[in-house]
């Protein structure tokens, strides 16, 4: 991979909330890279720290956060070190987000079309005259899949709630971002509008070469969607590698292969369906060793004592494990 | 118990609300042991007149060679006992028809509800100051109703919106499911949900009550008889402290001892709100 | 034994239902399925009877309870239950565990001031938390998400229901512990003999909890398809369905991309439920001229495996699951 290709990078990046002994670390030396035109999955459940991470993407990490180690490169440009008004002119030019229940980030008593004029006020750089940034954003309301003359002239109160996250994936899209970053695009939805989300996205990237960054606890639509993953567990970063490498029994994380274990899908009978015992550490009172351990099926003595680091093989899939790395040819990599 | 010591936890992180916490403690304390400890004289010697603060007198004289800190002192039970009886009334029925209404809606919301609206568009205190110049009681109890008598249609309006997007909420419908009274509903279900607005409010009650009763006596409307804030500022204008320079003590002690606790007691508010959320109390 | 016969129609204006009926057998699972907006949430609050019906009735074990009042209805309330989709909304955050759990069943006389905090500790086991007073004296917001859900069950079951309607019960909880909660609901259908109304617009989940149960399709108020779980799913009847379950992701990226190349349609899953004739006609791909004009009735095109649709034959079947299972 040669460095000219990795759009956003993340070097060892530790984010923790709070000072001092009761410090949580919600992010811990994590490194990863996206490439231009990936569609990159980070996934975990609830308190794995896949948000967090996402949010240090644009350093909007909330305070009592910060980052207390590492960096974050977008194009070689370090973004721990810039000053705010840099931050701001990549932020929703270069590096858009998404967020969840963006939804719910419409101003109420504003007609959509008004609110997007103001994103256009606000960046005249971005088209050489206001018509013809109406009109992008128009285009775009088609490859979302909705009625571009209709959605202007809405009121947020007017549309559901599918349609209100694909308004927001086009405003997201308006300055023509190198990256957009979306956190759970999928999770409110039912079905029908998942489906399409997720369609939509794959169109959005084919179409305009746009990177996608989404963050997500469905593995389903991970492997419907992405092209690499990142997996987390409890803060760290315990696989990632292409979709297929995840998917794949061979050389996989034991968490990874217990996730898809744990959900019922309408693929089988529900006969192999089984639930991950134990529940997810307290971040602030980690377990010795792996943090997964206490879970694991796999789990060893060495596993309870010793913290498995990150190896990787020829082609780039990094797992963390003890027992599943054992009999591989690997190096160990600091980061991909 | 545990209730206390979050109380203190709470208390000792803001020092704003320590600082008056303590304050009102101290008034409590006051109202409570004051009379006991101190009285204020008989004798009446106008040559003792607004005398200087002194070892004997430290807040100095009035008008009658009578000390000023001794009748603050004493003047701070009757004070207390209405301001806080009219705030337990008017927060008593302003939460239970403000409950009720928001909660069962129907007939019974919009009649209650003109009612409230009545009493919320007669002036407040051009009533109490009528209604006190016509019944001339000395009776705290009494005073108290009157004090609170419009004060508990504003909070019954504002405890109605609660309660009325508390009822669309999953655990009132849960309750609902379990088939509890309408009582439990009340009382367990919304009410420590407006615990917080309620806790706040009762305190701001005090201070309005307070203020208003001390401005019945300072108007002479209500019955001068034993001694209060009120009273003092009264007689000490009606004897014309306001022209001399000697009398300053004797006309601003019993002002300074109602604005400081007033002050104390909204300062004592701000950790109301953390005592009553559970959310921010239990950790 | 018919435990529930619902025969509803309409909400105010708008109909929200149009004409459903449906039964289920006492310890039955009855599952709805369908996408946001078509009634599905409506019909479980109708059962639970925090609605009323506009039209129709709702007859549990022979009686209509739109008419109930009273001691009946604290009697039947007792026997019909409901655990909510929001595990942060359904527990009162000013109460303790205990404040929580113990009024209903004083109210229903199943426990005394005396020994209702043992009655709480078992419900606790029961659901697989920390059976001890302490854990009675901790509020909602100490507890995670699937801690919240437990205690909602456990509510729930602490008035011996002989019905649940569980709307939505895992859709805000992690992957990892929906598994675990459906497993416990199963237990109380084994061990307690209660049925469920289980709603859900995911068919992953409906597969596994309502296995041997039965399905209900809707569709902007309608029903569409109505049958045995795994006959549904594996052979739908009606396009809806198929829809439905064509667009579930699915995964395992190697099927995803046999299936993307395998299936090339536009799929209009976007388009108004429509007034005359059939409900679905705007979407469906199977769609023709009398579609428009009449509107098909549930006819029976199984074992007690129904569909609302006049070309129901031409219903293709499911590549992908099909080829996964073989």
């Amino acid at each position: 991979m040669s460095n000219d290709q990795k759009l956003l990078e993340v070097e060892d990046l530790t984010v923790a909330f709070g000072d001092g002994p009761g410090s949580v670390r919600a992010v811990e030396n994590v490194s990863l890279s996206v490439e231009a035109g990936e569609i990159y999955a980070l996934v975990g459940e609830s308190g794995c720290g896949k948000s967090t991470l996402a949010y240090s993407m644009l350093q909007i990490v909330p305070p009592p956060g910060r980052i207390a180690g590492g960096a974050v490169r977008f194009r070689d440009r370090d973004l721990t070190s810039m000053s705010k008004r840099e931050l701001n002119t990549l932020r929703g030019a270069e590096l858009a987000m998404v967020f969840q229940g963006a939804m719910n980030a419409f101003n109420p008593v504003l007609t959509i079309g008004t609110q997007v004029d103001h994103i256009l006020q606000a960046h005249p750089e971005a088209f050489d005259d206001p018509k013809e940034g109406r009109d992008y954003f128009r285009h775009l309301l088609d490859l979302v899949q909705l009625p571009p003359d209709r959605i202007w002239k809405s009121y947020e109160s007017q549309l559901s709630g599918g349609m209100k996250q694909r308004v927001a994936i086009a405003v997201a899209l308006l300055l023509k971002p190198a990256v957009v970053i979306l956190d759970e695009p999928t999770t409110a939805l039912d079905v029908l509008n998942q489906r399409l989300v997720i369609d939509i996205l794959k169109d959005l990237h084919r179409t305009l070469g746009v990177t996608i960054v989404f963050v997500t606890h469905d593995l389903a639509v991970v492997a419907e969607l992405a092209t690499r993953v990142a997996v987390m567990y409890a803060g760290r970063l315990v696989e990632s590698g292409t979709v297929d490498e995840i998917f794949k029994a061979d050389r996989r994380h034991p968490y990874v292969e217990a996730l898809i274990n744990a959900i019922p899908s309408v693929l089988d009978a529900g006969l192999k369906v089984r639930p991950i015992g134990g529940s997810v550490p307290n971040l602030a009172e980690l377990p010795a060793g792996c943090r997964f351990a206490p879970r694991c099926r796999l789990a060893e003595d060495h596993c309870h004592e010793v913290e498995p680091p990150l190896l990787g093989d020829a082609q780039g899939h990094l797992v963390a494990c003890h027992v599943v790395n054992r009999h591989a040819e690997l190096v160990e990599v600091s980061g991909a | 118990m545990r209730f206390l010591s979050d109380l203190w936890r709470i208390l000792r992180n803001d020092k704003g609300a320590l600082i008056g916490g303590l304050i009102v403690l101290i008034y409590c304390l006051v109202a409570v042991f004051g009379p006991i400890f101190v009285q204020v004289g008989d004798e009446q010697d106008a040559s003792q007149a607004y005398l200087p603060p002194s070892w004997e007198h430290p807040l100095g004289t009035d008008s009658l060679g009578q000390g000023v800190l001794e009748q603050i002192i004493v003047g701070t039970r009757p004070i207390m006992i209405v301001g806080v009886l009219s705030a337990v009334i008017t927060i008593v029925v302003g939460v239970a028809i403000g409950l009720l209404t928001g909660y069962v809606g129907g007939i019974v919301d919009t009649v209650i509800m003109r009612i409230t609206d009545i009493f919320l568009t007669i002036p407040g205190l051009p009533l109490i100051i009528v209604l006190a110049s016509v019944i001339h009681t000395t009776n705290p109890f009494v005073l108290a109703c009157i004090l609170s008598i419009t004060a508990w249609a504003g909070l019954a309006r504002a405890i109605r919106s609660q309660a009325m997007s508390l009822r669309s909420s999953d655990f009132v419908e849960a309750a609902q499911l379990q088939g509890v009274s309408l009582g439990n509903m009340i009382g367990r279900q919304l009410l420590p949900n407006v615990g917080p607005y309620v806790a706040i409010h009762f305190l701001l009650a005090i201070t309005g009550a307070i203020y208003a009763s001390v401005g019945l006596f300072l108007l002479g409307v209500a019955p001068i008889s034993g001694n209060n804030w009120g009273i003092m500022i009264n007689l000490a204008m009606a004897q014309g402290a306001l022209y001399t320079t000697d009398s300053a003590f004797y006309l601003f002690s019993p002002m300074a001892a109602i604005v400081i606790l007033q002050v104390a007691f909204v300062f004592f508010s701000r950790a109301l709100d953390s005592v009553f959320n559970p959310r921010l109390r239990v950790q | 034994m018919r435990n529930l016969t619902h025969t509803y129609a309409t909400g105010s204006g708008r109909p929200v239902l149009y004409d459903v009926s449906l039964d289920t057998e006492e310890g039955e699972i009855l599952a709805l399925v369908g996408e946001s907006g078509c009634g599905k949430t409506t019909l479980g609050r109708l059962v639970a009877g925090l609605h009323q019906p506009s039209q129709g009735s709702i007859v549990f074990d022979g009686t209509d309870i739109t008419d109930l009042r009273g001691g009946k209805r604290r009697e039947w309330r007792r026997q019909v239950q409901m655990v909510h989709q929001d595990p942060y909304g359904s527990l009162n955050p000013g109460l303790t565990i205990g404040s929580t759990l113990a009024p209903g069943m004083l109210r229903h006389k199943l426990a005394t001031w005396r020994n209702v905090q043992q009655k709480m500790i078992k419900l606790l086991q029961q659901v697989g938390l920390d059976a001890t007073p302490a854990f009675l004296q901790r509020y909602p917001h100490q507890l995670s998400g699937g801690q919240r859900q437990r205690v909602s069950i456990a509510r729930a079951i602490s008035l011996q229901p002989r019905l649940i309607v569980a709307d939505e019960v895992t859709s805000m909880l992690d992957v990892s512990m929906r598994v675990a909660i459906l497993d416990l609901l199963l237990s109380f259908q084994r061990e307690l003999g209660i049925g469920y109304v289980f709603i859900s617009h995911d068919f992953g989940v409906v597969r596994y909890f309502a296995q041997g149960g039965r399905i209900a399709v809707m569709f902007f108020g309608h029903v569409v398809e109505e049958g045995p779980v795994e006959q549904v799913i594996t052979t739908p009847k009606h396009p809806y369905t198929h829809m439905l379950l064509q667009a579930i992701p699915v995964p395992d990226p190697v099927l995803v991309r046999k299936r993307d190349e395998a299936d090339d349609a536009p799929k209009r899953m976007t388009g108004e439920p429509a007034t005359k004739g059939c409900v679905f006609a705007n979407r469906c791909p199977l769609v023709q001229d009398r579609c428009r004009k009449e509107a098909p009735p549930l006819t029976q095109v199984g074992d007690r495996h129904r569909t609302a649709c006049f070309y129901s034959d031409e219903v293709p079947p499911l590549q992908h699951l099909t080829e996964h299972a073989a």
